[in-house]
């Protein structure tokens, strides 16, 4: 069994204790099991990719230096979860803050779409990427509460309990949120295409 | 779960109640009893199936948009990021975290400081107003004058030395007083 097979078969309370008796490279086992999902969960919040990996490594300190306070009865997704959504919630705060001061500052900016792992043809990349601008925009005009439970149910396939471990709301809330977010997404994508 | 699931159960399910649990049914988070009258809803209700049918196709097209990709350095930055810190730790100095988090009490406490020893400072000065000095101008040396007025207060000194020298050597015994320089034998 080589190195990578072991590090598959640790888990991820055992990474913790282990990072906390002085093994930090261990540290980055945890950040190579969830980066991708944290990143993706920050870009699909705030549209930004630049902001949505300065963000994930914020996440990823914070969690570092939180590691004491996880108890290893909870879940550790919901653990690390609940960090990035309050460090990404802050961040929006600070931008409405920035824009509330400059009002145009966000008018036309060319949306920053990060590297995508798309080997298809060039035409279907130009497809896609209108199909996800379209889906981004619709996402952004969701409220942010709505937002958070349906990326985190959609994009991060989390159950309605786990999303409630991460956002402290309750499950009939969540559901509401979610189905809120369904409504007005298909009718945000159908009022588009109806306009082309 | 909800109040539609509960009254799901009850009776036959219509329509409008199956938009309630849409949502839910595609996120798998029925109960399996509410799960069943759904679809059995659905297998009877064309209108209903083919809602459901758009949106199982049109979530999942949601669901496969590209994801982006981490930086190839993310992981050293990270492991940099926590280098750091833990050096912070190892001095003993972490910093002021209060302050970093907040830089605008750091503004207002410097504001006020100057603002309370601006006030501090201006009382006093009502108190006790700087003194006010009358400066004459200096008046201009003459050099040649200074040097002749010294050089007449030295000879002076030398004269009165030399006067005290010669009324010591007249009382003292033993020395005959010396003669004035305009003595006259003659007249003696």
């Amino acid at each position: 069994m080589d190195e990578k097979d072991k590090e598959k078969n640790i888990t991820d309370d055992q990474i913790v204790s282990s990072v906390l008796d002085g093994n930090t490279r261990d540290f980055e086992i945890l950040i190579d099991r969830y980066k991708k999902r944290i990143i993706n969960f920050i870009y699909r919040m705030i549209s930004d990719y630049d902001e949505a990996q300065s963000l994930a490594q914020d996440a990823f300190v914070k969690i570092y230096e939180t590691l004491k306070k996880y108890k290893p009865q909870e879940n550790f997704q919901s653990f690390i979860f609940t960090i990035a959504k309050n460090l990404t919630l802050n961040h929006i705060k600070k931008q409405k803050r920035i824009t509330w001061f400059s009002h145009s500052a966000g008018e036309g900016k060319i949306p920053d779409h990060g590297p995508f792992n798309i080997r298809d043809s060039q035409h279907l990349i130009l497809e896609q990427n209108q199909y996800k601008e379209m889906i981004d925009d619709a996402l952004k005009s969701l409220k942010e509460n709505q937002r958070i439970a349906f990326i985190m149910k959609i994009y991060l396939d989390f159950s309605y309990i786990r999303i409630s471990e991460i956002t402290g709301w309750s499950i009939p809330k969540i559901e509401t949120l979610i189905s809120r977010a369904r409504s007005s997404l298909i009718e945000t994508v159908r009022k588009k295409q109806r306009i082309k | 779960m909800m109040w539609t699931q509960s009254r799901l159960k009850k009776n036959v399910v219509p329509c409008d109640q199956i938009k309630h649990v849409l949502s839910p049914y595609l996120d798998d988070e029925l109960d399996p009893e509410t799960r069943e009258r759904v679809q059995t809803h659905l297998r009877e209700c064309p209108a209903c199936n083919e809602e459901i049918n758009f949106q199982q196709v049109f979530w999942t097209s949601v669901k496969q948009l590209p994801e982006v990709e981490p930086p190839p350095a993310f992981n050293a930055f990270v492991m940099a990021r926590l280098g750091e810190k833990r050096l912070k730790n190892r001095w003993g100095f972490t910093g002021f975290p209060m302050l970093n988090f907040r830089p605008s009490l750091v503004y207002s406490s410097v504001f006020f400081l100057f603002l309370f020893l601006g006030i501090l400072i201006g009382t006093n000065l009502v108190k006790n107003p700087l003194p006010v000095f009358n400066q004459t101008p200096e008046p201009e040396v003459n050099m040649t004058q200074l040097l002749s007025e010294s050089m007449d207060l030295q000879l002076q000194n030398v004269r009165e030395t030399s006067m005290e020298l010669l009324a010591t050597a007249h009382t003292s015994p033993g020395n005959p007083p010396a003669k004035p320089s305009n003595f006259n034998a003659e007249g003696e």
